[in-house]
């Protein structure tokens, strides 16, 4: 059994809306939005956590909490045992460097006006200071560069001059560059078409086997999280509905969200295609959420004690966990 | 690998030689190229390059000293010997253009280094920090500033300081550089929610290198836009105090002066008004249309066009 | 096979983009029949969208078709005039949807404004002229609302597009899009910016009003596992070119084109964890400079010498299953059939 290498505790982020003066004037208090509400997750290190959740459901939120991007008002993030939340400026910034993102967007991650060089240098500077060689770092870049499979040639173009997987790729050797213990790759292949996506995913899958990166691997693309991901969680309005290892979660799905989520992803094969479960309505505002469990609005074995009670995570059996009340007994 | 991306380098990389940057020069000669490229730009770019070849080499262009009086002269009418006529004193009328470029071109880019270098900073500075207390400052003071006329302000503060051509560019500078805080921050903000910016964060570099290395490149596209645009303001606004007697001191040969001078004869001898006009409308058009063909060449979205 | 209603005979398509000539469509010919829901599917800048816009002829103004002609119900669009386009074929005959509903609708308008509108624009092309109440044409428009599965529409009618959700407004589309009048469909990315849940409610009103209406439905998406699931046929393209074109269990289950076999490969979904994924080298080439022959060669595992000088023609290689690639037939299939 791997380590744990962040451990997150009832976690809660939330954000505040209506702050400003009419709404002050006209009496409506603050609206807020329970963006992550009580999440606790364990991610092992060496393996690839998957996150997923439809949009709105909270993903992105817990993944840039964790790096403290935004200030979450509850809860333990615990890095190796260190408290996330209670590190001073220095603490944040020795931990953002073992901790690096990859984000949805593969050009606006990427400064405009640095050359692709001086982006993947960044991070290098940042450690040695300014006294490294230019020889020395020069060298780094072009073997960072060759690790993610482009030409050192890349190094004096802008960013706006490669290609969606190029960008990626410039995205990844940035991450990379530090040696990093922790990635989140937060939708690492939107926006890229099929084989693009599939060279992506092939040169994360052999950093991790190379360096040992401990992923956080962040998508609503189901079949990429199976292929991806060791453990695995579902979100649902902020909170998690079912998690465990990615093998018992797709064979033994428990939630009903779960279910109609794996069953609405299209498949390929013909003798594997059963009839989707299609959910009633969308996701409700994360601002005011339904009472007792937040998926009763679009369940379809919804019953009274749904209404009632929020149902708590319940062990299925070996790491398993599912949310639901029809499993609670 | 890179025979995909379409577009071809127009910055060659020395062989075996790693480079990062790209030298300043190319950078210029590229934007350079985007700006003349623009029919407009092409025409401000070429009166902007008279009226600086001009200002420097005023004393080699002008047939004579622009303050030497031939009271033999006055008020001649244009001519082979004085191309675009003399004043009441018998003074080179075309010499006095040439050396008030000197002035023009010395206000204009006086002004706006001053007021967009102090205006940018604050204005990156307020917007990074926003909502602090801070940020609330720095409004409050461009505020405070920009709620007084500008050329009410522009005039009491050289009425204060005494007038004369660096008291001149002071008080300019000082009126328009909330113009520019106001920009920078509004541009900071937007900037501010770039991943890459978030990916600096995440990184742990200091808010001092992210604001230098991350932010204030990537708002500088509309600054210098308004830059261009500034400089007309600037050389009309510089005119307009010394045709009141608060700018430059005469016999300084500033176009505004000679303005002056001129509408008083205007009558009689109108070339005296005619030419100091004519070359305060045109450094203004080819400033616009210089700076439009800056918007357009720092656009990357019209560059494709 | 059913009737054919839509026909493409060798369309070929330039853009012209000063001195750089992109051909975008290169001798696409395919016939939908009355009724059927073909799939179009590729990689970006594989043209598959340049068809859809073609067919209803809203080409940028650098596009220049240069041969071919767009059959539809016998008569060939690309011949009409603007007019006749606007009045018969456009929003009548065939509508669109597209990847952004957002886009399409006025954010300073009601919905039920919007939608009373292009009702009645219909309606005065279709009758000519004969007045209707604007009562009538809210009524209408309650009534598309319903079809789509809006809750409550008679009060949804008078909100504005901001209190719709993505997934709703997509319906709306639907909604002005699929009527009796219909005969084909062109769905560009309709689900694409959608979640997983609601595409597959988005994808399955599509279908359902396709087949109430009788509708064919040429849907292009680049996601290869929403066609396993809408499309009776589907193509596959390559830089301007039809690759592969069947059944699209046939396609899925046994490709014949060693570009579709590929794409198929390089999909997680097909391969367990831990296993490499298929990737294709290189990538796909940019429309101005395509490699001689076929233009997948310098990407393909198999390719030999000949791919590299002769354009392989699109041969039907079994009983309505078409492929383009010369090594398949050279193995010699049973039906050779140029087009």
């Amino acid at each position: 059994m791997a380590v744990d290498l962040i451990e997150i505790r009832n976690l809660k982020t939330h954000f505040y809306q209506g702050k400003g003066l009419l709404s002050k004037l006209f009496g409506e208090g603050l609206k807020t939005v329970h963006a992550v509400d009580g999440v606790s997750l364990a991610i092992k290190k060496g393996r690839t956590f998957g996150l997923v959740g439809e949009s709105g459901c909270g993903k992105s939120t817990l993944g840039n909490s964790i790096f403290r991007l935004v200030e979450p008002i509850e809860g333990e993030i615990l890095y190796k045992g260190h408290d996330v939340l209670k590190m001073d400026q220095k603490e944040l910034r020795e931990f953002r460097q073992q901790a690096q993102i990859i984000f949805q967007d593969q050009f606006g991650c990427l400064n405009p006006r640095m050359t692709v060089g001086q982006i993947i240098a960044e991070p290098l500077l940042m450690r040695e200071g300014a006294d490294i060689s230019q020889e020395k770092l020069g060298h780094e870049v072009v073997e960072l560069l060759r690790a993610v499979n482009l030409d050192p040639d890349a190094s004096v173009k802008f960013p706006n001059e490669f290609s969606g997987g190029q960008a990626r790729r410039i995205g990844v050797a940035r991450a990379i560059a530090l040696q990093p213990q922790f990635i989140m790759a937060d939708e690492p292949t939107s926006g890229l078409d099929i084989s693009t996506a599939a060279t992506i995913l092939n040169l994360m899958q052999d950093l991790q086997d190379e360096m040992g990166i401990t992923y956080l691997w962040v998508s609503h693309n189901l079949n990429q999280v199976k292929y991806m991901s060791d453990d695995m969680a579902v979100m649902y309005l902020g909170k998690v509905v079912e998690k465990g290892q990615t093998k018992d979660v797709f064979s033994q799905m428990a939630h009903p969200y779960t279910k109609a989520l794996i069953s609405a992803v299209p498949k390929m094969d013909v003798d594997k295609r059963k009839k989707t479960i299609l959910l009633e309505g969308e996701m409700p505002s994360p601002i005011n959420p339904p009472s007792g469990c937040y998926f009763r609005t679009r369940c379809p074995h919804v019953y009274q004690r749904c209404k009632e009670e929020e149902p708590p995570l319940v062990d299925l059996g070996g790491g398993h966990f599912c949310a639901c009340h029809l499993h609670s007994n | 690998m890179n025979t995909e991306s379409t577009q071809q380098t127009e910055v060659g990389c020395p062989p075996g030689q790693l480079m990062f940057k790209r030298k300043w020069t190319d950078t210029l000669r590229v934007t350079f190229r985007a700006v003349i490229k623009v029919k407009g730009g092409l025409w401000g770019g070429i009166f902007i390059s008279i009226m600086l070849i001009c200002a420097i080499g005023a004393q080699w262009i002008a047939p004579s000293d622009p303050n030497a009086q031939d009271i033999m002269s006055r008020f001649a009418a244009p001519s082979r010997d004085h191309f675009f006529g003399t004043d009441y004193l018998g003074r080179d009328i075309f010499s006095r253009i040439v050396y008030g470029c000197r002035i023009a071109v010395l206000v204009a880019f006086g002004t706006v280094t001053f007021s967009s270098v102090i205006g940018v900073f604050l204005g990156v500075v307020s917007g990074y920090n926003e909502g602090k207390k801070l940020d609330y400052f720095i409004i409050w003071l461009f505020d405070i500033i920009r709620s007084f006329p500008q050329i009410i302000l522009a005039l009491g503060i050289v009425a204060v300081l005494g007038p004369s051509l660096f008291n001149v560019v002071i008080a300019l500078a000082f009126t328009a550089f909330p113009f520019y805080g106001r920009i920078a921050r509004a541009q900071t903000l937007s900037v501010k929610q770039a991943d890459y910016v978030k990916a600096a964060e995440a990184m742990g570099l200091k808010p001092f290198q992210i604001i230098m290395r991350h932010i204030t490149p990537n708002i500088m596209a509309p600054v210098i836009v308004c830059l261009g645009m500034d400089m007309a303001t600037m050389i009309v606004w510089e005119s307009g105090l010394s045709f009141l007697g608060l700018g430059v001191r005469p016999p300084e040969a500033s176009w505004g002066i000679m303005l002056r001078n001129g509408y008083k004869y205007m009558q009689t001898s109108p070339w005296m008004l005619l030419w100091p006009a004519l070359a305060i409308s045109l450094a203004m058009i080819a400033f616009s249309l210089f700076s439009e063909g800056l918007r357009v060449a720092l656009d990357p979205k019209e560059r494709e066009r | 096979m059913p009737e054919p209603l839509l026909e493409i005979n060798n369309l070929t398509l330039d853009y012209n983009l000063g001195d750089r000539k992109m051909r975008a469509l290169d001798r696409i010919n395919f016939s939908l029949g009355k009724g059927e829901v073909m799939g179009v599917a590729g990689e970006s800048g594989c043209g598959k969208s340049t068809l859809a816009l073609a067919i209803l002829r809203l080409l940028p103004r650098v596009a220049e078709i240069k041969r071919g002609e767009v059959m539809f119900n016998g008569r060939n669009l690309l011949t009409l005039t603007e007019k006749e386009m606007e009045h018969e074929i456009r929003g009548q005959k065939i509508t669109m949807i597209f990847q952004n509903p957002q886009n399409a609708l006025n954010p300073v308008f009601k919905i039920g404004t919007q939608m009373t509108d292009i009702l009645r624009v219909q309606d005065k092309y279709q009758s000519g002229g004969a007045r209707k109440k604007n009562q009538d044409f809210k009524q209408q428009a309650i009534e598309r609302l319903k079809l789509t599965g809006i809750a409550d529409p008679e009060a949804r009618i008078s909100n504005y597009p901001f209190e719709f959700s993505g997934g709703m407004k997509q319906r709306v589309m639907i909604g002005m899009a699929l009527s009796s009048g219909t005969s084909l469909l062109l769905a560009d990315e309709a689900t694409t910016a959608l979640d997983v849940t609601i595409e597959a409610q988005i994808n399955r009103l599509i279908k359902e009003l396709a087949a109430k209406y009788g509708t064919s439905v040429l849907y292009v998406t680049h996601n290869l596992g929403v066609l396993a699931e809408m499309a009776d046929r589907i193509m596959i393209m390559y830089a301007g070119r039809i690759f592969e074109m069947g059944k699209t269990d046939t396609v899925f289950a046994a490709p014949r084109h060693p570009y579709s076999a590929a794409l198929l490969e390089s999909l997680p979904s097909r391969q367990v964890r831990g296993r490499r994924l298929l990737a294709i080298p290189g990538f796909v080439p940019p429309l101005d400079r395509l490699p001689s022959g076929c233009s997948f060669h310098p990407r393909c595992a198999f390719a030999k010498d000949i791919c590299r000088k002769e354009v392989p023609p699109l041969i039907e290689v079994d009983e309505g299953h078409w492929s383009a690639c010369l090594l398949d037939q050279k193995r010699g299939r049973k039906k050779w059939q140029w087009i």
